[in-house]
């Protein structure tokens, strides 16, 4: 059961967002239940990207300090007693987020596989869709609202994730 | 399971006690430089880590999705009981050299009954590419912290059985945690025991300060040297 | 052994879990029964009641037998064991949180004064908030063979310790209660009676991640 899916940039900013709010069994469509990019979950976008954040810079510290092996020690999930966060940085400073039940240990295939197949292809392909949304180059940190709304994206991640829904 | 460090935070954020327990480690392309334990973190780093897990602990309550909110969620917040976790195992070791009690708790295990999670929707687990970290909090506030070198694999992990210790999800009545936070919890509540017999029955310990007992250092030891 | 496993982990769920009070009265009789017969080391209990006399007397000489302070004094050692003796209880016990005071006064009677003095004294006098009740101590092993002297008894609480660790440990799991002796059997009356009434509970201290 996936909860929802966000992602960030570089600049702190959330760009896109869908939560799927019903757990209905019955509604074999569930691509009509939940929210995409609203803005009362703002608040909760930043409280989540600020806790992935600090974690992250914490555990940076802690990784090897070998200086031949460069792993890079970056988080892979979190959980809580209530549910479970998985993300994927990518080298250019994204974040994909997913907060999913406890059914599955790993979802890394799945963010990669949205990272290279969904957001490549339908963002960064497209020339006439922003690569970095921030709106000018003064934007602080954090302050950004520009989201994602092109619609192939959109529809290709719900038939992307439809199937994992429950 | 290998288990790299124990640290405890009291109710209000702070360090009070922290222990690795990983050997230096020699570089083997350069073997005339010995690179310090291989999580080396100085104190101040230490510190800083225990208060951002303590903010992060209070965040993550607060990220709760719409659609737990909404619907009535029948997670069992039960811990089953593994046996023997972190000490000795009486199948393998001979009558006489079985402890009759551990501290205050007779018998030949802290605990042997499933027990109660007290800690519902804050931070349990940290999973990243060279450790896991496992948190157990107790109903008073202080947290438990153990940082393991297990790591979780990188494929689909739904219902394959792996040999890795941390990777399988063990569904027992509804209980949806995997093998490697249950036997972190176990262990966790055990430091606890020996936590609430040897700091708390300590006359001289002030309450909330760091633990400086060499009798609380050595049985934490003896719990991380039995574990597998 | 898996099947003995299942069977006590639902015996456990459906205790922790069950609405039905007798059965978690039932629960917590045997939880505190079988911890104090298997799981703690016992003392010659004569050796405890001289050093707890012993305290007392000593209290009375130093503090030249003002009994108030000398109540005071002992209400304040309970309260510093009773802050340590909580985390002993929930390691030994890991007790789910109490929803409200009925369980909170089950917990302590059977558990607590059962694991710790292996005594189970009734409750009785509940308010009509259901945040009150007293404590009545049919058997004080502290006070078996204690006699108190003439102006002793109109104003020293001999077991004033026990109120000291109750205060003690319910704060520390976010109960502000007020813990204070009512009669004593030492002192004429016919009953030993600890009243407790809880205050508020300490929102802002529970640990976060609990609800």
């Amino acid at each position: 059961m996936i909860y929802s899916f966000w992602i960030f940039d570089r600049h702190c900013n959330c760009i896109f967002e869908r939560e799927w709010t019903l757990a209905n069994s019955n509604n074999t469509n569930a691509m009509g239940n939940g929210t995409i990019n609203s803005k009362q979950n703002d608040e909760v976008g930043k409280l989540l990207y600020g806790m992935i954040f600090s974690l992250n810079s914490v555990t940076q510290k802690l990784s090897s300090s070998l200086s031949e092996n460069q792993i890079n020690n970056n988080i892979r999930s979190i959980s809580t007693g209530k549910f479970r966060i998985h993300t994927m940085q990518t080298a250019t400073g994204l974040w994909f987020i997913l907060v999913t039940d406890f059914k599955q240990q790993n979802y890394s295939q799945v963010l990669q596989y949205i990272y290279s197949h969904i957001y490549v292809k339908y963002v960064v392909h497209n020339l006439l869709s922003p690569y970095d949304f921030a709106l000018n180059p003064k934007e602080q940190r954090g302050q950004g609202i520009k989201r994602i709304n092109n619609r192939h994206f959109i529809n290709s991640l719900e038939a992307f994730l439809q199937p994992m829904l429950t | 399971m290998g288990i790299e460090a124990i640290l405890i935070i009291n109710k209000s954020g702070g360090l009070i006690y922290h222990r690795s327990f990983t050997s230096p480690q020699v570089d083997p392309s350069n073997p005339t430089i010995t690179s310090t334990t291989k999580h080396t973190l100085n104190s101040n780093d230490l510190l800083i880590l225990a208060s951002t897990l303590h903010s992060v602990f209070a965040i993550s309550s607060q990220i709760t999705p719409k659609a737990l909110q909404l619907s009535q969620s029948n997670i069992n917040y039960t811990i089953p009981y593994h046996p023997y976790v972190g000490v000795a195992n009486p199948q393998t070791t001979p009558k006489n050299n079985m402890p009759t009690k551990y501290g205050s708790f007779k018998g030949d295990d802290y605990f042997k009954e499933p027990f109660h999670n007290w800690n519902k929707s804050g931070l349990k687990q940290l999973s990243t590419d060279q450790f896991t970290m496992y948190i157990y909090q107790t109903m008073t506030g202080l947290k438990f912290v153990a940082i393991s070198s297990s790591v979780l694999p990188s494929g689909t992990g739904s219902g394959e059985n792996n040999n890795n210790a941390g990777a399988n999800t063990v569904n027992i009545n509804g209980s949806q945690y995997n093998m490697g936070s249950q036997i972190a919890d176990n262990l966790l509540r055990k430091v606890y025991c020996v936590y609430s017999d040897y700091v708390m029955k300590d006359p001289f310990y002030s309450l909330e300060m760091p633990i400086k007992s060499d009798l609380f250092d050595d049985r934490v030891k003896s719990l991380i040297d039995h574990l597998l | 052994m898996s099947k003995s496993r299942s069977s006590s982990l639902s015996a456990h769920a459906a205790a922790l879990s069950s609405k039905s009070t007798a059965n978690q009265s039932k629960f917590f009789k045997t939880l505190g029964e079988d911890i104090w017969k298997n799981k703690i080391e016992k003392i010659n209990a004569e050796l405890f009641v001289m050093t707890y006399g012993v305290i007392v007397q000593q209290l009375c000489q130093d503090l030249n037998n003002d009994y108030i302070k000398i109540n005071e004094n002992l209400f304040s050692m309970g309260y510093n064991i009773g802050v340590r003796l909580i985390e002993d209880f929930l390691a030994r016990t890991a007790l789910p949180r109490c929803p409200n005071m009925t369980m909170t006064s089950e917990v302590i009677s059977k558990v607590a004064f059962k694991i710790f003095l292996n005594i189970t004294p009734q409750i009785e006098n509940w308010n009509t908030n259901r945040d009150s009740f007293s404590i009545i101590l049919t058997e004080n092993p502290l006070t078996e063979f204690v006699e108190l002297p003439q102006d002793a008894m109109k104003q020293l609480w001999y077991s004033n310790i026990i109120c000291g660790v109750l205060k003690g440990a319910l704060e520390m799991v976010q109960l502000d209660c007020d813990v204070n002796f009512m009669t004593d059997v030492l002192r004429g009356d016919l009953t030993t009676e600890i009243k407790i009434k809880l205050n508020k509970i300490l929102k802002d201290e529970i640990p976060l991640g609990e609800d």
